[in-house]
């Protein structure tokens, strides 16, 4: 007897392959290495979310032409852009992109801060390419919490990551549902404002990394999945956005990358980052 | 704890001040401005005196707005208010309720809501859930709600109702909904949720309230925080570390005038701007401190 779980896992699955339609037009048309790379990471997470054969097929040829983009690319092309989709996609793309995680490497060697903690997406790129250690989970602090309560969304965003990447130390079961309705608000005000969805994915991804809050990440999801159209991209615009082919690459396509990374970690048992970071780790053994 | 409790002693106490001192502003003579909102704000003046009385003995301020109150309520013939809009049956259910607790003589005020609901007021009222939850849980409280327990559990499911869905769809008003709910469940703090309401309906209920808490304070929304941090408060198992830190930001934003800022867009009267999120930080203030008090005095 199918349950509600069975219902809407099938539903997911139609929208991950909706998506992954847009993702593979796009990347037929995509001439950036970012662009590259954010069609070919939405392609892996799509294969990851759906485990199919042909999802997973899919993912491999988007990744070869990113490793092939990668190996084409001058190495100060390679260290602007999007440079979490480029890393995350050619990690996940393994032994199809080793040589292309080499190059990575190489390029993002010369950068020391990314070594450090101060630019935080930076650092978790920087360990995932092996050139940096991880670090160590966080502590739900007074001062963590109090970041979550303003209106820096850039260190909103930092702490969502931070929990992302590292997780968090153990701490009370009072202090993680603070930190999950913490976090959650920010989702919510997001959500609510009908800004674009992306400030949302974050904190979600957060919540989901260290499960903080299942019925955030419930509403979370039903609300993340009225954000698809019809051609499967995610992200809406305002009645007076200009109209154009380049917003499939400049807005729809890393809105559809966020939203997509957000089902996968909601969903699935290990985020996507954790997930990323095994995969690298055997490589490197 | 003991910032904490002056800060809320702070807050209560230039709240009720700045209240008695604009007190003229909730009443509604003959040439008073926007006299429909004045007289809503006297009716929110007496719930909310009513309410404090469930959190300890009333502030010398508190006294003067109670004696203020009562001196007020001669001046409207509540009759043809009621008969004119049948809505007005929770503003007389509300001054009974208020009379009532301050030992004044409620006996008009009962007949008149008794026949008020006798006449089926709120079967035919066109008003949200817990607007009709109000009117049963008011009932209740000036007991006149004995054969209406079911009308009571109606309107609960109703409310609970309306506020299934995600938070980040609730309007503003189905959060003050939500703060209303639990406050009329608990009967601000007079009892436990869980002898009125099955304990999945409580967890949702507390969840539902530090969810809208914290999305309260990222939009600066003070008004709604301290709604929130009341019903929080008498759910029991509050935030703790929330309304430490919000009682110290309302006490940090309380306006140089002794007003609580607000959100809402203004009305071009300086008073109803001003007097609901400062009424309602006179509460919380109160709540919070007395709850502090208790929860100190069982530890030792």
């Amino acid at each position: 007897m199918p349950t509600q779980q069975d219902a809407e896992r099938a539903e997911l699955i139609v929208d991950t392959e909706l998506a992954a339609g847009f993702l593979r037009r796009t990347l037929e048309t995509a001439e950036t290495v970012s662009s590259i790379a954010r069609a070919a990471l939405g392609m892996s997470i799509c294969s990851l979310l759906t485990d199919h054969a042909c999802a997973q097929h899919a993912a491999a040829g988007a990744s070869r032409q990113l490793a092939e983009a990668v190996l084409r690319a001058a190495p100060r092309d390679l260290i602007c852009g999007d440079q979490t989709a480029l890393v995350l996609g050619c990690v996940l793309a393994g032994g199809t992109a080793l040589e292309a995680t080499a190059a990575l490497r190489q390029a993002f060697s010369v950068r020391s801060e990314l070594s450090t903690c101060g630019d935080v997406r930076g650092h978790i790129c920087a360990s995932l390419l092996g050139i940096a250690e991880r670090a160590m989970p966080l502590y739900v602090s007074d001062a963590m919490l109090d970041v979550l309560m303003g209106k820096d969304e850039g260190a909103v965003r930092d702490v969502c990551d931070g929990i992302a990447a590292w997780g968090l130390a153990p701490t009370s079961a009072v202090r993680r549902r603070a930190l999950g309705h913490a976090l959650g608000a920010h989702a919510c005000v997001a959500f609510r404002g009908k800004l674009r969805p992306e400030a949302a994915t974050y904190a979600l991804r957060a919540i989901a990394a260290e499960r903080l809050d299942r019925q955030h990440l419930r509403d979370g999801i039903r609300i993340l999945r009225r954000q698809q159209r019809s051609d499967g991209a995610y992200g809406h615009l305002p009645l007076r956005a200009p109209n154009g082919t380049d917003l499939r690459f400049m807005f729809h396509l890393p809105v559809t990358v966020m939203c997509l990374w957000t089902l996968h970690d909601v969903v699935r048992p290990t985020c996507l980052l954790r997930y990323a970071f095994r995969a690298a780790s055997t490589a490197y053994d | 704890m003991s910032d904490f409790r002056a800060a809320a002693d702070e807050v209560r106490d230039h709240c009720f001040s700045w209240l008695v001192s604009n007190a003229d502003g909730f009443l509604w003579p003959p040439t008073a401005t926007l006299r429909s909102a004045r007289l809503k704000a006297f009716g929110e003046l007496l719930a909310i005196l009513t309410a404090c009385t469930a959190h300890g003995p009333l502030t010398e301020d508190a006294k003067r707005l109670v004696a203020f109150a009562a001196a007020a309520l001669a001046d409207l013939d509540w009759d043809s208010q009621l008969i004119r809009d049948p809505r007005f049956i929770v503003a007389v259910l509300t001054v009974a309720d208020f009379l009532e607790v301050m030992q004044f003589d409620a006996t008009h005020m009962r007949t008149l809501a008794r026949r008020g609901l006798e006449a089926g007021i709120p079967a035919d009222l066109d008003v949200v859930p817990y607007r009709k939850l109000e009117i049963e849980y008011l009932a209740r409280r000036v007991h006149l709600g004995d054969a209406r327990e079911a009308l009571f559990a109606r309107a609960l499911r109703g409310s609970m109702s309306a506020l299934d869905k995600p938070l980040a769809l609730f309007t503003v008003r189905d959060t003050y909904a939500l703060a209303h709910v639990a406050l009329f469940v608990c009967d601000h703090g007079r009892r436990e949720a869980s002898t009125v309401v099955s304990r999945g309906v409580v967890t949702r209920l507390r969840w539902l309230m530090q969810a809208a808490m914290n999305v309260a304070a990222l939009d600066d929304d003070f008004d709604l925080l301290a709604e929130l941090l009341l019903a929080d408060t008498v759910l029991g198992e509050p935030d703790t570390r929330l309304a430490h830190v919000s009682v110290l930001l309302a006490r940090a934003a309380r306006l140089q005038a002794g007003t609580m800022p607000t959100t809402a867009s203004s009305r071009g009267d300086a008073f109803l701007d001003a007097y609901h999120p400062t009424l309602m930080w006179a509460y919380a203030g109160a709540a919070l401190s007395s709850t502090s008090r208790r929860a100190d005095a069982a530890r030792r």
